[in-house]
């Protein structure tokens, strides 16, 4: 890749800190190539059934059709992954569509082309604009350490949390409303 | 399945900006949905059910506030069909057999499963001569106990084909709703009355209905526990 050649090298070695000049991804390249070594790739011709297992991140580009377990791992749903099994990694990234119930240890983000038709159930989810999805999100944080100050979404507004406030409403509080209530 | 206002365009991520009728960035006020969530989220992991043009937003807040959150896009019922009038001469009985009645509404989901079911102006979009079966369904899935929040507007035309479809409503907090338009093709919107919106959710006790400045009315409505 011609990004990686052009990045400017000390002496010793190692990539010199981004300024103005400096490209940021150069300073990320050396990074970048660690984490190429250990990332997989299924590619968009690639079609598996059955169960699929590993120690490393995963990215599928193609079809799966039964279960996929990378635990302790992040697993990225390409653009053009069609999956249609049970999900089971650390981080679980949809790009493209995913049709079964997925299950995260740290968090699943459904990118805006993202397609999700099933549960998901991990300590921290963000669904952008334009995702679409179908199912029951759980965001249960038992026993996870990276949950804490959790909940993203990549939706322009922020969704302000009340965790552990006891919320009240009142009702003097609305503007030229009426209130109507019945016994 | 593709359903009626599904976004066709999903590769921007982005929204748009909110139209005429809708709020501005800080959205208004939803005390009705204020007041369920502080009962409901009592409840250790309360089901709630969004029915509505999905916000992805929405689901993750309520989720992070301790709710397991389904997400269920309904599709809008077609008005039943009109009984047959006298045939005019020279016209054969025939020709003025019933069309063949819609599909009922059903909502894919087990009975008394939801604490709460969040319907967001779906229920404008639903002809009026349905609005009790859809009411029905509502009372199905509910638990005993359970609560349902119905927004509607009240300032539809009378001619019922306002050039509308059912907007997204994004949670920002428990009490403040931020209403967003939805792209896409006009959907006929009905006007229905409070007495009709009443009466088609007769299962359901209404506990409350806050009129809103913006013609938006919302119905607080509770499924009693069944005696004995």
């Amino acid at each position: 890749m011609a990004w990686i050649k052009q990045r400017p090298v000390t002496e010793k070695g190692s990539a010199i800190a981004p300024t103005d000049e400096t490209p940021r991804v150069a300073a990320l390249a050396p990074a970048r190539e660690r984490n190429m070594e250990s990332i997989v790739n299924i590619g968009q011709s690639v079609e598996i059934k059955g169960t699929l297992t590993g120690n490393e991140d995963l990215t599928i580009e193609g079809m799966v059709d039964g279960k996929i377990l990378v635990k302790d791992h992040s697993l990225t749903i390409g653009a053009n992954g069609r999956i249609t099994a049970e999900v089971h990694a650390k981080t679980v990234v949809v790009v493209g569509q995913v049709v079964g119930n997925i299950t995260a240890d740290d968090k699943v983000e459904v990118a805006p082309s993202g397609s999700v038709e099933g549960d998901v159930r991990a300590p921290r989810v963000s669904i952008a604009d334009g995702a679409k999805f179908e199912g029951s999100i759980d965001m249960d944080r038992k026993g996870s350490v990276a949950s804490k100050g959790a909940v993203t979404s990549a939706s322009p507004t922020p969704a302000a949390s009340k965790h552990g406030s006891s919320p009240t409403m009142p009702s003097q509080s609305i503007p030229r409303s009426a209130t109507a209530a019945k016994g | 399945m593709k359903l009626p206002w599904s976004r066709e365009d999903s590769s921007t991520g982005l929204f748009g900006r909110p139209d005429r009728e809708s709020n501005d960035d800080e959205g208004q006020k939803c005390p009705g949905l204020a007041k369920i969530l502080e009962k409901i989220l009592r409840e250790d992991k309360p089901e709630i059910l969004d029915l509505g043009a999905f916000c992805g937003a929405t689901a993750v807040y309520l989720a992070d506030r301790g709710a397991r959150v389904s997400v269920e896009e309904l599709e809008i019922p077609a008005p039943l069909p009109k009984s047959p009038s006298k045939p005019a001469p020279g016209k054969s009985l025939r020709a003025q057999e019933p069309a063949e009645p819609p599909p009922p509404i059903r909502l894919d989901q087990p009975d008394g499963k939801f604490h709460l079911i969040l319907i967001w102006e779906i229920a404008d979009f639903v002809p009026t001569e349905r609005l009790s079966e859809f009411g029905a369904e509502i009372h199905r899935v509910l638990v005993d106990g359970g609560w349902a929040l119905l927004l509607s507007i009240s300032d539809t035309p009378t001619d019922g084909h306002a050039a509308r479809r059912p907007p997204r409503y994004r949670v920002m907090q428990d009490d403040q709703v931020a209403r967003e338009p939805n792209d896409g093709p006009a959907m006929k919107r009905y006007g229905h009355n409070p007495r009709q919106v009443e009466r088609a959710l007769e299962p359901l006790a209404v506990q409350g209905i806050h009129l809103q400045r913006n013609q938006l009315r919302e119905f607080l409505l509770f499924k009693r526990a069944r005696s004995g």
